[in-house]
């Protein structure tokens, strides 16, 4: 069976949707950071399929932005994750409740 | 393009300061880098022809990635007043983190160079990276006050929304591409008014908007807004209810008034969320204790009132968008101008800091009075000929959304009046206030543009065609 874009669109749908219920369900911040990168990912696949597909080179080189930009996302996410966990000593999202009203 | 190159390297000398023994020169730098490229801004926009928006596939659309047009030059404008008059509070502002100074007001900038690649992007990729670049040290920015656990919690929850909301703008971008093969704003608008529109380009679409709602804090996405704010230092808040803002504003507004402004389908449910959003922001105002969560709440509801202009896309529409966040940047700065002070000597924010204000700080409680007065539309101010073009414009769209934000406008002055009678009809209780001599300036000249915006709108909108 010849593997055809649908595949791809399949795939990487059911990949951000781990990612997306990953965010949604998981209480730790570095798990949910991961799963942000998963969804990321899943994007990245899709571009360079659909690129492919159209015979368009737009769509990889998005995927380059997109890597540069992660990686920069998660340089400040976990500098972030790093000041908080001086502070709390956990990283588990619940006992983040101060901000209420 | 040479306002954005001049203002990137303005941030790269910012943060050369740093290095230097002496940061008395940080400051007027800083001041007179935003007022040159200002000037800049301003010189480009006056060369700009009547339209707003260039006609693409020309030679100054850079490939069609980005569009330095008129409504670019005026967004622009707009942010980089908003940014001088916030770079004016930072003496005060950024004091609890004095060591990094230089720092801030770098990142400060390069968030805004983010905020004018937003406004001019005409291709989905230079949508995305203006966000990242607007977002990423609005994260930093935020959680700025390390040794505050409330500026960490901000920081962290800005950060994870973020970050989520950019996984779902950029799936609905790889969505949009698949399904018209084509990402600049030139193919997108071809693709969804001349073909049979595919399911995939609709679900794409669905995604980018609810991103876009996350950043600009449309109900039913607007959750994270207020404890985002209230966290963050009161100087990075103020930022956060005016560029940020501005700039998301402007780039759905460049996008989807003129993708899905002739689709009816869109636009209901848009509507729905727009009157949603309103009463949302402007209900939960009214319980709030504290000026600064009341003020997120309120900037809420102003969003939800700017998307009015979304369903009738015209010339007057994109000129009433433009007048209505200037009048609302302007008195938004007025207010954290005031609440900088007061926080800083009363340490908290409750109206009851506020009390009898009048008596002993006149003039910031003049500007204050008046600022919330704008916000709630009240003539002769700026914020009611805003509401006024506004409403007008939007009754031929959808006429009860009207009635919807009339009456949302009564219930804000309900919340804002809380403000205004703690500080003219109650004693004080503390001694007065000192406001350093630049908040004085940034006072006067907040109180100076609600008047000018109030009693001679045309000033503006003659510069807008």
């Amino acid at each position: 069976m010849p593997i055809s874009i649908d595949h791809y669109v399949y795939l990487s749908t059911v990949l951000f949707c781990i990612g997306v219920m990953g965010v949604l369900l998981r209480r730790n911040a570095i798990v949910l950071l991961m799963c942000v990168e998963l969804m990321l990912n899943a994007v990245n696949l899709l571009m360079a399929a659909f690129s492919t597909h159209f015979n368009d080179p737009s769509g990889q080189v998005f995927v380059f932005f997109i890597m540069v930009v992660a990686a920069a996302e998660v340089a400040v996410g976990l500098a972030i994750l790093v000041m908080v966990y001086r502070h709390a000593k956990s990283v588990d999202i619940g006992l983040f409740n101060k901000l209420k009203g | 393009m040479k306002a954005l190159i001049a203002l990137t390297i303005l941030a790269v000398l910012a943060l050369f300061v740093g290095l230097l023994k002496s940061r008395k020169l940080l400051l007027p730098l800083v001041l007179l880098g935003l007022a040159g490229v200002l000037a800049l801004v301003m010189q480009y926009g006056c060369q700009c022809e009547g339209t707003f928006f260039h006609q693409y596939l020309d030679e100054s659309t850079y490939r069609n990635m980005f569009s330095f047009d008129k409504f670019a030059a005026v967004f622009a404008g707009m942010m980089l007043v908003a940014t001088l008059l916030i770079s004016m509070l930072a003496t005060d502002g950024f004091i609890y983190n004095e060591s990094h100074r230089p720092e801030l007001f770098a990142l400060m900038l390069f968030s805004l160079c983010g905020g004018i690649v937003m406004v001019g992007s005409t291709h989905l990729v230079m949508l995305f990276l203006g966000i990242e670049i607007l977002s990423i040290p609005a994260y930093v920015l935020a959680g700025s006050n390390q040794r505050d656990s409330q500026s960490n919690e901000a920081a962290l929850k800005y950060f994870l929304m973020g970050a989520f909301t950019t996984g779902i703008l950029l799936f609905g971008i790889a969505l949009m591409y698949g399904g018209s093969g084509s990402m600049s704003l030139d193919g997108l608008m071809t693709y969804s008014r001349h073909s049979e529109v595919s399911g995939m380009f609709k679900a794409g679409m669905l995604m980018v908007l609810i991103a876009m709602c996350f950043k600009i804090g449309i109900a039913p996405f607007h959750f994270w807004g207020p404890d985002v704010y209230e966290g963050t230092p009161s100087i990075i808040t103020s930022y956060m209810a005016t560029v940020v803002k501005t700039a998301a504003i402007a780039a759905t507004f460049r996008f989807f008034a003129q993708i899905i402004g002739h689709d009816a389908a869109w636009m209901i449910s848009l509507v729905w969320m727009a009157a949603l959003t309103m009463f949302i922001g402007n209900l939960t105002a009214t319980v709030q204790s504290g000026f600064k969560r009341m003020l997120a709440y309120s900037s809420i509801a102003h969003a939800g009132y700017v998307l009015i202009a979304f369903f009738t896309p015209s010339l007057q529409a994109t000129q009433s968008v433009v007048f209505y966040l200037a009048a609302y940047t302007v008195a938004t700065i007025a207010c954290f101008a005031v609440l900088i002070g007061v926080q800083q000597q009363r340490k908290n924010d409750l109206f009851e800091s506020f009390n009898g204000l009048a008596k002993t700080n006149p003039l910031a409680a003049f500007t204050l009075t008046l600022a919330l007065l704008s916000l709630a539309g009240i003539p002769p101010l700026a914020g009611f000929f805003a509401k006024y073009y506004l409403f007008s414009n939007g009754w031929a769209g959808y006429p009860w959304l009207i009635l919807v934000a009339i009456i949302n406008s009564a219930i804000s002055i309900y919340y804002y009046f809380r403000t205004i009678i703690a500080m003219w009809f109650h004693e004080p209780t503390d001694e007065p206030l000192s406001f350093s001599m630049l908040q004085k300036v940034v006072l006067l000249l907040t109180l100076a543009g609600l008047f000018t915006l109030g009693l001679m709108p045309g000033l503006l909108l003659d510069f807008l065609g």
